[in-house]
């Protein structure tokens, strides 16, 4: 273990000598690059370092968080001082006591699993090999194309974290992200289409990506999308690819099962811990576990170890997920969801990679579209939202489909559908037994975003709102 | 050179960025700028009826643009600037890295002064010297406040207050120092008895003080909850929406945004080609007013250093004149209206939208059946302006007046085709300092509903 996470574990025991009952202390040291490449030239090349240190402590029942952007020892002092200001500066207004549980205190270092080092190339072959990229996505396009922008990054993150019970981690992060976007016309309609790909590793992913499954079908896609009808609108079945799925598991059920979201009464799933709330044969996990999906890691932002969190057992709500705090509050043991967007934020029960799981004795994606009559196949993810409290959220898609008599029918574009969580939960009537796991993206709340993958099986949902225009 | 790193001074960080300019243009670059930026902040959350944390950090940052024969590379990163020479190399060898671009000529240079920093109003030492008790004693009276109101309710949110001074310096001898405070406050509001759940958010946000708006935020949020309690599903078909400020800004910010000369020029407008023409009704008018005193998105001048100018995007339904900066305004032969980033693009800053004849309520009066959106966002796709979004808080409208909150409905359209159909702008507003939002009314806008 090295010296930096003994300095931060001293700057603990000082806050705890200074009346804190607890008191973590973590630093980042990264850097990364970032090249953008649009309409065949390579511009907006830029690099960006950032280090620091934040202090949490607790006080009186209360919490306190100071950060500094240095990592000498006068900054980590500055850092503890303010925080223990801080924390006092919060009991003073608090009503409810917080605490954390009793830990065992565990020391280890994690080095990234990387199969190619971000320097294994110069930077320019990564720019040659993105101009390729770009270049072929723009001439699949033809003379529709109207803008075509890749932009791809790079970056290390090296994290050490210590706390007062004794634990010192630290772990390095290293990500790594490429995404197109092709914007066409054709006869006066305009579109855009992208893919995304990203992953906890390293540049393997640019040098194992081609350019037929990524720039050239985004190219594809956005030619498809031109051409499209509008969406219908109204109420309808809806077979979801499991890029839709895994929204569905992450926004309908996955922010609603963040333990801090749940004790502030903001979760429609408000007191239904061990009840049914989804169709049964649905079973939905949330697991940091997984080999180099986007949102994995060895340890959380409060040092406890990743795990795979069961959410929904069977259709029935059995576990929720929790930081140090809110496993407190309820008595049960971390279960490693506590992350940070950086070293100057608090952590939050958060999701990693979240994912409805297959039923391996389910059907196959053709026997669901020979079992609906009319609706809609919604064939490739974008984006979506919930409102917690409320139980209401969306899911956009990129492309979908009409599905009539069984049978695939024509694209479409525009194509978003909303639901009641408990409802559409409920409504799921079909679990394939096929899986996929590519939605990778940065999850926001509380103004923090983190790393977050989602993904499942086919799904049928009996019936949701499409919001159309036909 | 150095700074004072526990006094951060204006003066000092422009003459650090000053040389580090020149230095970058004598180890090769054609044009360089340089940015050095000082903030602090603290906070309070709030989180059901209590005081979560308080918080306090304090933050460096600083970037160099380096061009050469057009390209550009930017480096730079988080914490005190003491290696600005290793920022600058690095910012010079991305650029030589870039592709060259023929359109590009220069950074702008001096071009007289910039507006006098005191008439834009944006530092109050009130806000600079926020102190974390008082911070926190204003979270616990909102919550105190709010569950005065009513008993029943439990309230999250955040209070923010920070001060950052900042500097920029370019090689051309452009010169820009700022000072400034920002205020904010959100509430969020939650109100349940049993599955019936309603729930409301909002926030007001200031460079001073006096301008922050905390007693009425706490109220307005508390009732609002309520209201969205006993939620139905509405009708599918054409309806008329009326679209509060809150749920108007998502699309006339759209709107504006799409009048940027960087997305015109690349094809990503649906604003694209259409310069000249009536593109929506002719009741709205937007304009862009970065100068405005106290504003939330104001400054003399923009990234590139360009002094900032109002522009008037869209006169009466005509897309009359686009947000260029100086590449842009340069390429197409125009004034240069400053809204350039850092990143080379263009981005509006506060949008003020002209004020109708009939006030919302009256314009509610006129609707026999439809919707009225209160907050959520229609967020149309940036290149198409097609939208197909939720109704997160809206109420139906019956024989002009608001009836029941509603529930799992969506609407859709293109945001050119919808705004064409504005039949109303109120001539009451929301004003969030240096903004002007009014509701917009709109005919036969398609809704998906469960009934």
């Amino acid at each position: 273990m090295n010296d930096l996470t003994a300095k931060l574990l001293d700057c603990c025991m000082r806050a705890v000598r200074q009346g804190a009952a607890f008191a973590d202390a973590r630093c980042t040291v990264g850097q990364g690059t970032a090249l953008t490449v649009q309409d065949g030239r390579a511009e907006n090349l830029s690099s960006h370092s950032y280090h620091g240190v934040g202090v949490r402590v607790l006080v009186d029942g209360a919490w306190g968080v100071s950060s500094c952007d240095a990592l000498t020892e006068s900054a980590m002092e500055r850092a503890r001082i303010s925080a223990l200001a801080a924390a006092r500066a919060a009991a003073g207004a608090r009503r409810d006591a917080a605490s954390v549980g009793q830990m065992s205190p565990l020391v280890d270092c994690r080095q990234p699993q990387v199969r190619l080092a971000f320097d294994a190339w110069p930077l320019t072959r990564k720019i040659a090999r993105l101009l390729e990229l770009e270049r072929a996505g723009a001439a699949a396009a033809g003379g529709h194309g109207l803008n075509s922008v890749l932009t791809y990054s790079e970056g290390t993150r090296h994290q050490q974290l210590a706390n007062s019970a004794g634990t010192r981690i630290g772990q390095c992060l290293p990500h790594c992200r490429v995404a197109y976007t092709i914007t066409a016309a054709v006869d006066d309609v305009r579109q855009q289409a992208t893919e995304f790909k990203a992953h906890l590793g390293g540049l393997e992913l640019l040098t194992e990506l081609e350019p037929e499954p990524f720039s050239v079908r985004a190219a594809s896609n956005v030619l498809r999308q031109c051409r499209a009808r509008p969406a219908p609108s109204g109420v309808m079945p809806i077979l979801f690819h499991p890029s839709i799925t895994g929204l569905l598991a992450h926004e309908a059920l996955g922010h609603n099962a963040e333990a801090d979201t749940y004790w502030a009464g903001q979760s429609i799933l408000q007191d239904k811990l061990g009840q049914p709330i989804a169709a049964s044969g649905v079973t939905i996990v949330d697991d940091a576990t997984v080999p180099g999906a986007y949102g994995s890691f060895a340890y959380d932002d409060e040092g406890v170890p990743a795990a795979r969190n069961v959410i929904v057992r069977d259709g029935v709500f059995v576990g929720l997920l929790h930081n140090l705090e809110t496993a407190a509050r309820y008595g049960v043991a971390p279960n490693g969801c506590g992350r940070v967007e950086d070293h100057s934020c608090q952590p939050l029960a958060r999701m990693s990679n979240t994912f409805i799981a297959p039923d391996p004795a389910g059907p196959t994606v053709e026997r669901m579209i020979r079992s609906i009559d009319r609706g809609l196949y919604l064939a490739e993810g974008h984006e979506g939202y919930v409102l917690p409290e409320r139980g209401l959220f969306v899911c956009r898609a990129d492309s979908a489909r009409l599905i009539r008599d069984g049978q695939l029918g024509d694209w479409l574009r525009d194509v978003s559908v909303s639901g009641l969580v408990l409802d559409a939960l409920t409504r799921i009537e079909q679990v394939g037994s096929d899986f996929e796991m590519t939605m990778p993206g940065v999850c926001g709340k509380l103004g923090q975003g983190v790393p977050t993958d989602c993904g499942g099986p086919h799904v049928v949902v009996s019936e949701m709102v499409v919001g159309g225009i036909d | 050179m150095t700074l004072n790193l526990d006094r951060p001074d204006e003066g000092e960080m422009l003459a650090m960025a000053a040389s580090a300019a020149e230095q970058a243009r004598r180890c090769g670059a054609d044009f360089a700028d340089v940015a050095i930026t000082w903030s602090r902040h603290i906070s309070v959350e709030l989180e059901a009826n209590d005081v979560q944390l308080c918080e306090q950090h304090e933050t460096w940052h600083f970037s160099v643009r380096a061009f050469v024969g057009g390209g550009m590379g930017l480096a730079g990163g988080d914490g005190p600037p003491q290696d600005l020479h290793g920022t600058l190399v690095r910012a010079i060898e991305l650029a030589r890295l870039a592709g060259r671009d023929p359109d590009f000529a220069d950074l702008p240079r001096p071009n007289g002064p910039l507006i006098d920093a005191r008439l834009l109003d944006l530092y109050d030492p009130l806000v600079a010297e926020m102190c974390l008790p008082d911070a926190a004693r204003l979270g616990r009276h909102c919550i105190d406040q709010a569950r005065a109101i009513d008993g029943g309710i439990l309230l999250s949110g955040d209070l923010t207050f920070s001060a950052s001074r900042r500097a920029m310096a370019g090689s051309t001898g452009v010169r820009m120092q700022r000072a400034a405070t920002y205020a904010e406050v959100d509430l969020f509001a939650v109100a349940r008895d049993g599955d019936d759940i309603g729930s409301f958010s909002d926030q007001t946000v200031s460079r001073h003080m006096a301008d922050l708006r905390v007693a009425p935020l706490a109220g307005r949020v508390v009732r609002l909850a309520r209201e969205y309690q006993h939620a139905r599903p509405c009708r599918s078909g054409t309806q008329t929406l009326v679209l509060a400020p809150l749920a108007s800004g998502s699309l006339l910010g759209s709107l504006a945004a799409a009048t940027s000369a960087e997305r015109l020029r690349r094809g990503r407008s649906p604003l694209a080609r259409l310069r000249g023409q009536a593109v929506v009704s002719p009741l709205l008018t937007l304009a862009d007013r970065p100068l405005s005193p106290r504003g939330i998105y104001t400054s003399s001048c923009d990234s590139d250093g360009s002094p900032r100018r109002d522009v008037e995007m869209i006169q009466s339904g005509v897309f009359a004149e686009p947000l260029n900066n100086h590449y842009h305004a340069r390429l197409w032969g125009e004034p240069n209206n400053g809204h350039g980033t850092r990143q080379g693009e263009i981005s509006p800053t506060n949008l003020q939208v002209a004020p109708g004849s009939q006030t919302e309520a009256e314009l509610i009066a006129d609707v026999g059946e439809g919707i009225y959106l209160q907050a959520g966002s229609l967020d149309p796709d940036p290149a198409s302006g097609d939208f197909s979004s939720a109704l997160d808080f809206a109420r139906r409208i019956e024989k002009g007046r608001l009836t029941w909150p509603i529930n799992d409905a969506m609407a859709a359209g293109n945001l050119l085709e919808v705004l064409s159909r504005v039949d109303g702008v109120s001539s009451d507003y929301r004003s969030d300092p240096g903004l002007i939002l009014p509701a917009i009314r709109i005919r036969d806008v398609q809704i998906s509903g469960t009934q």
